[in-house]
């Protein structure tokens, strides 16, 4: 099998985050990587009267925001009744490192998390992760997003299931979802 | 009776459009070094955005001091521009700003309330981030970047 390239000329994206320094940079480092389509906003709520009309194959927002923050966006996102927006994947950034918020992005739904300051080789490793090891969806009462588990163990047999694999999850959590060693590989 | 089970859905990604073929994906190098020449070019307008910051950082500090009112916005102000400082500056190349945020919001968040002696060690940290925004202190900063994070860490002990 050869290798495959990218081209990221095709992707649009869509950069939340209050703060315009910070869109400034998104802007930059996804210029440089060859995106063209890009919108950029700077809370949730506009995001989610951008959405539609922008159809951004994935959205990349900050956790802080008002007067709607992050989670509470990437929440209303995976309860969308159109696919393109429900299944959207999500890189949510944040200013906190904390384990208790790692596991709060996780748990709403978003595909892989960074910690402010933002790289270009962090970020580039984000958007390798999501092309080349797609999760699937999982949906119970509680939950409907990305697997939260890494590691192919088969199907989970119930909410009950779920829960007990989330509490097991350690540290290791953290280094899950930091894959810094993807562009080292 | 037991939680119905979960449902797995397999969508179709949006992102593997971006690939152009079909093995593992491979890297040009070009690819990421223009996009740290990108950031790298920014560094100089970051300067004068963080002075910004810093300034708003200042104003909100003298609001909460002078304007009991004022308090709890202006604290929240603080630890919002904290937070946005540590998370801007090394991706611009200053992670020294980046160090003195992480030491000045885990300083407010281990705060229920703030006194007088809280708001001088805020000045602190507020004032070594001017002075490595005023030398363009970037990276680390070396030694004097090693005695601004000690000298402020150990406010903060003493405090604690």
């Amino acid at each position: 099998m050869t290798a495959s390239g990218l081209d990221f000329s095709q992707l649009g994206v869509m950069i939340v985050d209050d703060n315009r320094h910070m869109r400034a940079l998104l802007c930059s480092i996804m210029h440089a990587l060859g995106i063209k389509r890009m919108k950029e906003v700077g809370d949730g709520e506009t995001a989610l009267a951008e959405i539609g009309p922008f159809e951004p194959d994935i959205l990349i927002t900050d956790w802080h925001m008002e007067p709607m923050d992050g989670t509470t966006l990437v929440r209303t996102i995976r309860h969308s009744s159109e696919d393109l927006i429900r299944y959207m994947p999500i890189i949510m950034l944040s200013g906190h490192s904390d384990m208790v918020r790692v596991r709060e992005a996780r748990d709403c739904g978003v595909h892989e998390f960074l910690t402010k300051p933002v790289s270009a080789k962090s970020l580039l490793a984000r958007l390798i992760t999501i092309i080349e090891q797609p999760r699937p969806f999982i949906k119970t009462e509680q939950y409907f997003g990305p697997d939260r588990r890494r590691q192919d163990i088969g199907p989970p047999h119930g909410e009950t299931d779920r829960r007990s694999d989330a509490a097991s999850e350690g540290a290791g959590d953290a280094a899950e979802m930091s894959p810094e060693d993807v562009l080292a590989s | 009776m037991s939680a119905p089970p979960a449902e797995t859905i397999t969508p179709p990604n949006p992102l593997e459009k971006a690939k152009t073929g079909d093995g593992p994906v491979k890297i040009d190098p070009n690819i990421l070094r223009q996009a740290e020449q990108a950031v790298e070019e920014l560094q100089d307008d970051y300067a004068g955005w963080a002075q910004k910051d810093i300034d708003e950082l200042r104003e909100a500090l003298l609001s909460a001091q002078n304007d009991p009112e004022a308090l709890d916005q202006a604290i929240s102000e603080i630890y919002k521009r904290a937070l946005d400082l540590k998370g801007q500056g090394g991706g611009f190349g200053y992670n020294l700003i980046t160090s003195i945020g992480d030491l000045l919001t885990k300083f407010m968040e281990a705060r229920d309330a703030v006194s007088n002696r809280d708001f001088a060690i805020i000045c602190a940290h507020i004032d070594a981030m001017q002075a490595v925004v005023r030398e363009e202190i970037k990276g680390e900063g070396g030694k004097i970047g090693m005695q601004i994070v000690d000298g402020l860490s150990e406010l903060v002990h003493n405090r604690s």
